[in-house]
């Protein structure tokens, strides 16, 4: 199962429900992966404290003009859309940061002036999750850095949480974490959370955390999820938001479901919009001060809170519940 | 020489525009002519992006060496300096032609990077 989790502007607790769904599809013993696509401030590490194992750049392909070949035939300055290569009298410059790689130039230059070099705008991390209790072992643990061995450091953790752990020393792994992180100054968002999304699993449970807003990181994101859940509050902002969401991501086709999250505060409008929409709601989550609490500590809310489990432990089983009622695709991954 | 001066207006009694992408326009004043010509860039002063980089291929068609003017983006110095036009600055409030007199005696600064940060 292919989960993302959207939300048409930042603020909403969208990392909050993505965390927690992973983290509660984990405890029931699912293969979960959670994925942060969210590549300008993925901050999903946060609450899972992920062990890091590997970090793998990613680049794309951009123009280098040797002056030598070049005759000033501004073929490549003419096919580029983004104006990343000009050609101001008869130099040709290149704009790096410009550049979507797309090989255009490189490809029309009529006498191979043109080669492309990697330039690095990202990277991908992958870790390892542990299931640990509220104890702080777990972050204690990947703070220090140590490889996990085959000494099971998870051993005292499992004590507070039986259902599940990672089994070290083996291959099995129940839950694992991938973020893309955009490099400071880039732009591009696109080519790294495409390389992320190259991570989401065939079998089990992956829950793909997308970036804020309407725009093409966020498309790129969602596309390929077998259900989309939306979060958003109650309030005329969240209202806008979710109107511009679900007018672009509808476009998508992916089955979605709305989470009120704030629950209480601001209007109707939200639960109108849904009815009238055919949206179902998932779940409405209340803004109490114990929630903001352990969210503030940085926890992850589910494991701290057996009430709020139970509610993301609902929510989970409607999505399952629509997902095997859909005519075709929706295949089940989760919770037989 | 040729020295383009980004200016609010047409004429040497114009102020200096700070402005170097989205200036109004540019005056062109030739030191050994001294004849002077008006370019308009409204074209470019609403362009939504790469304003910079245009502008600096407009400055470079006039055959301009030097180039008087206030903040520069990456990319605009980058693509002023591959075709060899100078930048000088400090003319902030100057007229043009008080501008081209400071830049004569060698009262302006030049810019050897980029002073403001892009936007794209
Ligand atoms: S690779 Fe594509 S985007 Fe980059 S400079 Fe060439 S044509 Fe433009
Ligand atoms: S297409 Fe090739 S030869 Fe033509 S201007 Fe560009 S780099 Fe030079």
């Amino acid at each position: 199962m292919k989960l993302a989790i959207a939300s048409g502007k930042g603020g909403t607790g969208k990392t909050t429900f993505a965390v927690n769904i992973a983290y509660v599809s984990a405890m029931r013993g699912e293969r979960t992966r959670y994925i942060d696509c969210d590549v300008e401030e993925p901050n999903g590490h946060i609450f899972l404290q992920p062990h890091i194992t590997d970090s793998v750049p990613v680049a794309i392909p951009i123009p280098e003009v040797d002056e030598a070949l070049c005759t000033s035939c501004g073929e490549c300055k003419r096919i580029c859309q983004y104006s990343a290569i000009t050609m101001i009298l008869d130099k040709v410059i290149v704009f790096p940061e410009l550049c979507h790689g797309c090989g255009g130039c490189a490809l029309v230059c009529p006498t191979n002036a043109i080669s492309e070099v990697p330039r690095e705008m990202g990277v991908i991390e992958k870790g390892i999750i542990h299931l640990a209790g509220s104890d702080g072992a777990s972050s204690a643990q990947s703070a220090s850095g140590d490889a996990i061995d085959d000494s099971n450091p998870v051993q005292e953790q499992t004590e507070t949480m039986p259902v599940v752990d990672l089994q070290a020393g083996t291959e099995k792994v129940f839950f694992d974490f991938v973020q893309g992180k955009m490099n400071i100054k880039e732009s591009l968002a696109v080519p790294i959370i495409r390389k992320a999304k190259e991570y989401v699993l065939d079998e089990g449970v992956s829950i793909v955390d997308a970036p804020p807003g309407t725009s093409c990181p966020v498309i790129e994101s969602v596309r390929g999820a077998d259900f989309l859940i939306l979060v958003t509050e109650p309030t005329p902002f969240g209202f806008n938001d979710l109107k511009l969401a679900v007018e672009t991501l509808e476009q998508l086709d992916i089955p979605m479901g709305i989470v009120i999250n704030r629950y209480g505060m601001g209007n109707e409008e939200v639960e109108k919009f849904c009815s009238e929409r055919g949206l179902p709601i998932l779940g409405r989550f209340p803004f109490e001060r114990r929630i903001a609490e352990v969210y503030s500590r940085g926890e992850i809310l589910s494991r701290e809170l057996p009430d709020y489990r139970e509610m993301i432990e609902s929510l989970l089983d409607d999505v399952i519940a629509m997902l095997s009622r859909q005519p075709s695709g929706g295949k089940r991954g989760v919770g037989d | 020489m040729k020295v383009a001066v980004t200016s609010l207006g047409e004429g040497l009694d114009s102020k200096v525009d700070t402005r170097f992408g989205r200036a109004k326009y540019y005056v062109l004043y030739d030191t050994e002519t001294k004849e002077t010509e008006t370019i308009d860039n409204s074209v470019n002063m609403n362009a939504s992006h790469g304003a910079g980089i245009q502008a600096a291929e407009a400055v470079a068609n006039t055959g301009a060496s030097v180039l008087i003017t206030g903040n520069v983006g990456p990319n605009a110095f980058r693509s002023l300096d591959a075709v060899g036009i100078k930048v000088f600055t400090g003319a902030d409030g100057d007229t043009v032609r008080e501008a081209i007199a400071k830049y004569e005696r060698g009262e302006l600064g030049s810019a050897d990077g980029a002073n403001v940060e892009g936007h794209w």
